[in-house]
């Protein structure tokens, strides 16, 4: 909402700096977004009169005039179409500095020469000089401005602009008469009534309204109160500089006398209003009822309508006029040659409105207002009001009488509620007396009827009897007034204490203490932790490569309202959005990007319970790794990640964990690698994870050209699994004797197929290690030599050289045995 | 005397090859030393010979011998000493290494930034006895807004920019929905929550994602006031943004909270004078607070006439991007390790 300084002080003195002012409005719960100070500055700005106005001889588009400036006439060169002689302008001296605009520097006025003729200053439009956005032409002042007239001394044109922002509570301050209330309550100063600036008070003569107009309300429940008035053979026109200028600064565009003036009260009350061209209603009646399917309204924004059987309107005899609270139509509006005026002032449902505005995707000023609640008491009040200012401004009779309309349910006097000032001082925390209370709400005109006892839950508590004026729609119940308390002694003057509660022991949940636990494990490996928007595409779960029935690409949720189709439904796993970033860092050339998140798998479920979401929401962590995994800072070692680097980290993790996994080999996940690839399993045979090398059809999905990795793995399922115990186990003294073994195998044999060819138990072995897998110079090809040291070791005491010897006898003689295994 | 001629003439030479062999940086140290005192070194020898002499005469041989030897020993092993030392010297100062070189450091792994003032805040207020709650992030409409008391159709539901699921659920737009989870979930009694989340809105710019993180504390009891909120939240700005933070309160309307306020924190670069980051203001706007509407009680069942609390929410993009000097919350979710390593 811009609210305008001009404005303001019609109803309130205010002699206080725009910064104090702004201040004031942001500690009463307007919140300043932004200040302008509008004509300031222009110091070699004033007001010229065009003398003389010639077409430039060399030029089609230019004009070359003479103005005379107050002291003196000099020759300037004029682009716009408008400029005519005898005009009011504004016009820059030479030296004077116009403002910076539209990405343009400030621009000092010389003495020039245009296609040869001189140009001693500029007649300026309203953007040049930041008075507005227009620059159909020069501004054109009103035939009374004197020549000399520095900008700042014209009424109206300099002022000071607060853009503030309105919470929805707050209809009563989308007008400048709420804000001028708010201000003249902090400031402790009188509020001037609107009605003041009245020339003369209404005047009524001629027919009645009710015997030149009829109005039905059929829809007493979307229009509980409605009014109209008639004025005859008004002169619509251009409208009055006040009004322009008011008008413009709060940002509206001047349109002919009538509609800026119901405009205006829009802007002062907050109140909107309707003039129809009387002659232009059908049958000179007016009916507010729902509209009738099939039928069509033009609104004034261009748009034809059509309009459905939930939809309330504004209808003469034959058709709908006004989609009503939202729009008027084109056919019944105010043009030039309207002579005669009926005026609709209402207090239309804001539900009611705020449902057909959303209908018809149409939000005005109107229904913007409507929607918040307007004055339920003031209906008439700003009737008599406009229709005594249109008299007063654009000439015409006003019609004795209005046409109306209340429904009984509609309020006829202020509402009533009672504060306990005990109450007040328990929600606030500051000691606060009847008379303190009363004194404070007066000035929002919340006025004291009465002190009597209210009665809360059996018990009677000495308390204030308070009547809430109409514009104050959101004060209904006792914490509504104790708010205003506060915010008349403002906040900040509240006291701050701490609460005293008992000693109470905090444990972190399990799943956020689990989570705490991942995240330092794979930072301390050398993992970066990744956030992503969830969001995901039915695109993107396609390029993972799922198999048919994956649970990734089912049941998955997709959004009403997606911002795009990228971010078409939330994610079942975090994989797509780790594959997108690392192809971000790819294009960034990062050769080493190791990345994780504990992200959240979102899934369809049947209900619950009626207010159940009906979706299954799951951590998930996921981790993906990339490029060459750098074993230091700056030796160079560096090897490309693999599927030992990435089991070597989940391995790691799960150690950290303290729980133990079983290693299926070869993972049935589309997106992994068939044989690089393993399901991890718990104790009881949950999945717990999947992870391997990504496979080649997803990595070319992703566009991804360094090796890549990933796991998926669930924390829940981790978070049933056992933990194994911390518990001291005593440990040998003696060190053991070792004894290396070289196998030679096929490359289809494996690690733990070597493994599961030795006894189940074998006397004093106690560590089986794999050393390293070699393939090359000496190896069969096809086959690969596993190097093993297997150390034997007795609890007690050192073994004899006899007894490992014979230990490992056994072992060599196992793998022997196999004939897959040759030992070199 | 043959002997005692012997034993100065034995002196004199030992003397004279000490000398040379400090003077040669102990080079032959060891001929010396097997030369001198050896086994069948030369005062051993003189020991030796010491038979020959007359009984009376041996005594005071011999403790002239034993002072030669003692002479002897002591500047030995002085010059093996002195060698040993200028062994190492030198094997020091052989080394060719250039101190100068980085640290063969491993590659760190970096926690998110989100993850960095998330935890530090859930550690803040669990130190405070604060409870962790969380909450779903797609939720029912009643635990987003009507039990929040916004009504469908409410005028205040176009402060949410809300992402539908169907038209009963939707994106959480707040961490608010745990409030009313916890307050339906448990029976009456004193409540001192902190629930920290991820929260959607439509809406995708600059200074806006479509997801971000909240964190909101609610606390209930039967005496909680206004003034508790003012003060819970100051000590919360001082851990956030130093001692010494100022708070500016400012009307606002929420709801779910009455009075209910827009907390603003005096700027920790400019200190309130005013510059880039505060906009010229000398304030940071930070998060919304109020005291719980009695309607929130009344809808959960609770008696609005015995309790009373507060609750107040902050964004945690908004105070990373403060407190690292992030300049755009784009950056937070594009996980570029560039950004990443930085934290
Ligand atoms: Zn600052």
């Amino acid at each position: 909402m811009l609210i305008s300084l001009n404005w303001l002080k019609r109803y309130v003195d205010l002699t206080e700096s725009a910064e104090d002012i702004s201040y004031a409005l942001t500690a009463l719960g307007f919140e300043v977004e932004s200040l302008e100070n509008r004509g300031a500055g222009l110091d070699g700005v004033v007001v010229g009169e065009v003398k003389t106005c010639a077409k430039h001889p060399e030029a089609d588009k230019l004009s070359v005039c003479t103005v005379f400036d107050g002291v003196e006439t000099v020759p300037v060169v004029c682009g716009a179409p408008n400029v005519a002689a005898g005009q009011k302008v504004l016009f820059a001296r030479v030296g004077a500095v116009l403002p910076a605009r539209n990405g343009n520097e400030e621009f000092k006025i010389k003495k020039a020469k245009l296609r040869g003729q001189d140009s001693f200053g500029m007649i300026c439009a309203e953007d040049e000089l930041g008075l507005g956005e227009s620059h159909d032409g020069i501004l054109v002042l009103g035939a009374d401005a004197v020549p000399g007239t520095a900008l700042a001394d014209v009424p109206g044109l300099a002022d000071t602009l607060f853009e503030i922002s309105v919470t929805p509570n707050r209809p009563d301050a989308l007008g400048h008469l709420g804000v001028a209330r708010e201000l003249a309550a902090r400031f402790d100063r009188p509020l001037r009534a609107p009605a003041s600036h009245l020339q003369a008070a209404l005047a009524e003569s001629g027919t009645k309204a009710a015997d030149l107009v009829s109005l039905t309300v059929e829809d007493a429940a979307g229009c509980p109160r409605y009014t109209g008035r008639v004025i005859t053979g008004v002169r619509v026109g251009p409208s009055p500089d006040w009004l322009v200028h008011l008008l413009k600064s709060a940002g509206k565009k001047s349109i002919n006398n009538v509609v800026d003036l119901t405009n205006f009260a829009l802007l002062e009350w907050g109140q909107p209003s309707h003039a129809f061209d009387l002659d232009a209603l059908a049958g000179k009646t007016v009916v507010v009822r729902k509209a009738r399917s099939g039928e069509k309204l033009k609104t004034l924004d261009g748009v034809e309508r059509a309009l459905e059987p939930a939809d309330f309107v504004i209808a003469d005899a034959a058709a709908p006029q006004v989609l009503a609270g939202v729009m008027g139509g084109e056919a019944s509006g105010v043009s030039a040659a309207t002579k005669n005026i009926f005026l609709e002032v209402a207090y239309f449902d804001p539900r009611a409105v705020r449902a057909q505005a959303r209908r018809h995707g149409l939000s005005s000023d109107s229904s913007y207002r409507f929607e918040r609640g307007v004055d339920p008491l003031a209906t008439a009040r700003v009737s008599d009001y406009l229709a005594a200012l249109i008299a007063a401004v654009c000439g015409g009779t006003v019609a004795p009488g209005r046409v109306e309309f209340t429904a009984p349910s509609h309020p006829a006097a202020p509402r009533e509620v009672s504060l306990r000032p005990a109450r007040a001082s328990r929600v606030l925390g500051v000691p606060l007396d009847a008379d303190r209370i009363e004194g404070l709400l007066a000035g929002l005109e919340v006025k004291a009827l009465r002190r009597e006892p209210v009665e809360v839950g059996g018990v009677d508590y000495p308390a204030i009897r308070f009547a809430i004026p109409g514009f104050r729609g959101d004060l209904e119940r006792e914490v509504d007034l104790i708010e205003e308390v506060a915010r008349r002694l403002d906040y900040n003057t509240l006291p701050a204490v701490l609460p005293l509660f008992p000693l109470k022991p905090v444990e972190l949940p399990p799943g956020e203490a689990q989570a705490r636990a991942i995240r330092a494990t794979l930072r301390d490996l050398g993992l970066n932790e990744a956030l992503s928007l969830r969001f995901t595409s039915r695109k993107a779960l396609a390029a993972l490569n799922l198999a048919e029935g994956d649970p990734r690409h089912r049941d998955f949720v997709p959004l009403l309202n997606p911002l795009s189709e990228e971010w078409e439904l939330l994610p079942t796993t975090p994989l797509p959005a780790l594959l997108q970033a690392l192809e971000r860092n790819q294009n960034t050339q990062e050769q080493d990007v190791r990345l994780f998140e504990i992200g959240r798998a979102f899934h369809k479920r049947p209900r619950t319970d009626a207010r159940d979401s009906g979706v299954r929401e799951e951590p998930v962590l996921g981790i993906a790794l990339m490029g060459e995994w750098k074993e230091s800072s700056w030796s160079g070692q560096k090897q490309s990640v693999d599927f030992p680097r990435l089991k070597g980290v989940v391995e790691n993790l799960l150690e950290r964990l303290r729980i133990e996994v079983e290693w299926a080999p070869g993972s049935s996940a589309g997106f992994l690698h068939p044989v690089e690839s393993a399901d991890l399993k718990t104790a009881s045979g949950e999945l717990a994870g999947v992870l391997g090398t990504l496979h080649p059809k997803t990595q070319a999905a992703y566009g991804l050209k360094l090796p890549v990795v990933v796991a998926e793995i669930y924390p829940e399922v981790l978070l049933r699994a056992p933990r194994r115990e911390l518990k001291f186990k005593p440990f040998a003294s003696h060190s053991g004797s070792t004894r290396d073994v070289n196998v030679v195998v096929a490359e289809s044999v494996r690690h733990a197929d070597i493994l599961d060819s030795l006894p189940a138990k074998v006397e004093n072995l106690v560590e089986s290690r794999l050393n390293s897998v070699y393939r090359g110079k000496g190896v069969p090809e096809g086959h690969k030599a596993l190097h093993y040291t297997f150390t034997y070791r007795h609890a007690e005491r050192t073994l004899t050289d006899d007894e490992v010897n014979g230990a490992h006898e056994t072992v060599r003689a196992a793998l022997l045995k196999n004939p897959d295994i040759q030992i070199k | 005397m043959d002997s005692n001629n012997d034993l100065e003439a034995l002196k004199t030479r030992l003397l004279a090859d000490l000398d040379a062999c400090e003077a040669a940086s102990g080079a032959g140290l060891d001929d010396l030393k097997a030369k001198y005192l050896g086994k069948k070194g030369e005062i051993y020898g003189l020991m030796r010979g010491m038979g020959a002499l007359p009984a009376d005469q041996r005594p005071v041989f011999g403790a002239a011998v034993n002072v030669l030897r003692d002479l002897a020993e002591e500047r030995l092993a002085a010059l093996e000493a002195g060698a040993a030392e200028a062994a190492i010297l030198e094997k020091l100062s052989a080394s060719t290494l250039d101190a100068t070189l980085p640290g063969t450091r491993a590659e760190m792994g970096h926690l998110h930034p989100l993850t960095l003032v998330r935890d530090d805040t859930i550690d803040f207020f669990r130190g405070m006895g604060f409870e962790l709650a969380e909450a779903r992030e797609v939720d029912h409409d009643f635990y987003n807004f009507e039990a929040l008391n916004i009504p469908p159709d409410h005028p205040a539901r176009d402060m949410h920019d809300t992402f539908y699921v169907d038209e009963n659920v939707v994106m959480r737009t707040h961490t608010s929905n745990t409030q009313a989870h916890y307050l339906v979930e448990h029976e009456p009694g004193p409540v001192r929550i902190l629930a920290p989340g991820c929260v959607y809105r439509v809406d995708n710019d600059a200074s806006h994602a479509p997801m971000f993180q909240q964190v909101e504390c609610l606390v209930v009891d039967e005496n909680i006031t206004f003034a508790h909120l003012k003060g819970t939240m100051l000590l919360w700005a001082e851990h956030v943004f130093g001692k010494g933070t100022r708070l500016r309160i400012r009307p606002s309307y929420f709801p779910f909270t009455e009075p209910s306020a827009e907390v603003d924190v005096s700027c920790s670069l400019c200190g309130g004078s005013g510059c880039r980051l505060c906009k010229n203001s000398g304030w940071i706007e930070v998060g919304g607070c109020g005291s719980v509407d009695p309607a929130v009680f009344e809808k959960v069942g609770w008696d609005p006439e015995k309790y009373t609390g507060f609750a107040f929410g902050f964004g945690i993009d908004r105070i990373a991007l403060l407190k690292y000097g992030i300049p755009n919350i784009g950056l937070l979710t594009r996980n570029e390790v560039r950004f990443l390593r930085q934290f």
